[in-house]
């Protein structure tokens, strides 16, 4: 995530070109340790056992982890070390662009220096940007005013981000977030619930990343918008919203979660604020709706 | 396991014990999901009858004229809540297995819903491990 977030910053300051970044990620991709391989020097798996989990890969088009995990040979916990160690992506990202000639390290060190200052960053933010901690990514590039407010659209934001690590893409950023009063809707799923607060959830898309996040989600591969495309967005969106639902009630929030509700070609007006988030993953850029009201919702 | 639908044949040729399981949710993708992985599962020789219904309504119903072995039910559904179909499929049969399976895992949905009378509760997504755990259990 760094690699994009970063990327995308010399990117728009014309310290790299298009064709020199993809390579530093194709590279990158390559140079990855692999989890496998950490799993084992971790002592949480046996070679042998790596070896079960690469044959299953072989016919399985899942993630290691995921495999593993349902295998029963690494816990939840357990994976969750193997992939921050092998999240220091950054000093790849910096090998990498070395190696290339991108840059010098003196280059390198002012240019994270001149992020640092443009996103109004911390050392600590920084490094946590770097980790790819995600509530710092969160802290650092979301801000919803009013401190109870940032609090719970925070909370939110950070859990969708999460879970679209988890369940689609490893790869996204943060384009911009914005106050909206009305949206109009190519396609989408949205979730309400109530109870001592409004929350009102959604996500949408232009056709093709609406059909690609589904296929995501799924685990299946769709070409055009069908039910199970809508389903799969939409269950996606009950997956997330249960989650933050539980946590809020451990806050002691009660919220009651209504079942989610594909749309295609809709408009949301909101009376009250409402907030856009946009975000660019590997197929394309998604939105996510999040407000304390429920909009009038137009079909 | 070998997974057939109501309407297959069953051949005469089949071995292994048969349990019928009924799955209620509002969502064609997590009952086609659920089918594959028990497709997948690896537990002997069971064959399972494997039926659907989309809501609370349908399940009940459903329930009533097949009688399963065991009943996996969502929570949030438009309509008829799962944790609402546990107190009338348990009125029915008080020794229904029910499993909810859902995504707001709160401690008033669990409670209420094992109050009713549901056997256990499954965090979803739904997986083949989850399932692998669980199903030796209640059959």
């Amino acid at each position: 995530m760094f690699s994009q977030f970063f990327g995308n910053y010399l990117l728009e300051n014309n310290l790299i070109t298009k064709e020199e970044l993809r390579e530093v990620l194709n590279v990158q991709e390559e140079t990855r340790v692999k989890l496998g391989v950490l799993a084992v020097n971790l002592g949480f798996m046996k070679a042998v056992d790596l070896e079960k989990v690469h044959a299953k890969q072989a016919t399985e088009d899942k993630l290691f982890g995921e495999i593993a995990v349902e295998m029963g040979f690494l816990t939840e916990e357990q994976l969750e070390k193997v992939l921050s160690a092998q999240s220091k992506e950054h000093h790849l990202l910096a090998q990498t662009l070395i190696d290339k000639e991108i840059m010098t390290l003196s280059e390198l060190e002012k240019t994270y220096q001149n992020y640092k200052e443009e996103n109004e960053l911390t050392d600590e933010e920084f490094e946590a940007v770097k980790k790819n901690n995600i509530e710092k990514i969160v802290d650092s590039f979301l801000d919803f005013g009013s401190a109870e407010a940032n609090e719970f659209y925070k909370d939110y934001a950070t859990l969708v981000l999460k879970n679209i690590v988890r369940f689609i893409s490893t790869k996204f950023r943060i384009k911009e977030m914005k106050v909206i009063e009305k949206f109009d809707v190519t396609w989408g799923a949205y979730q309400q619930a109530a109870g001592s607060r409004n929350l009102f959830t959604a996500v949408v898309a232009e056709e093709n990343e609406f059909v690609d996040f589904g296929s995501q989600y799924a685990d299946m591969s769709f070409e055009e918008v069908t039910e199970l495309v809508q389903d799969s967005v939409a269950e996606f969106m009950n997956l997330l919203n249960g989650i933050f639902v539980v946590n809020c009630s451990d806050q002691g929030i009660k919220l009651d979660l209504e079942p989610p509700v594909p749309i295609g070609n809709g408009t949301f007006k909101f009376s009250e604020q409402a907030y856009l988030i946009s975000l660019e993953l590997e197929f394309g850029d998604v939105q996510f709706i999040v407000s304390e009201q429920l909009p009038d919702i137009v079909e | 396991m070998i997974v057939l639908s109501a309407d297959d044949n069953l051949k005469n040729s089949e071995e292994g014990e048969k349990i019928k399981i009924l799955a209620c949710d509002d969502s064609k993708l997590v009952r086609l999901k659920f089918r594959r992985i028990l497709e997948e599962v690896e537990l002997g020789d069971y064959i399972v009858e494997f039926l659907e219904a989309e809501d609370g309504e349908e399940g009940i119903e459903l329930y009533k004229e097949h009688k399963p072995d065991l009943l996996f039910l969502d929570i949030v559904m438009p309509e008829k809540s799962g944790v609402e179909v546990v107190t009338d499929v348990i009125e029915f049969d008080s020794e229904a297995k029910i499993v909810m399976v859902s995504s707001v895992g709160t401690k008033e949905n669990l409670e209420q819903a094992l109050n009713n009378g549901a056997t256990d509760f499954v965090q979803k997504p739904l997986t083949k491990n989850k399932i692998e755990n669980l199903l030796p259990k209640l059959i």
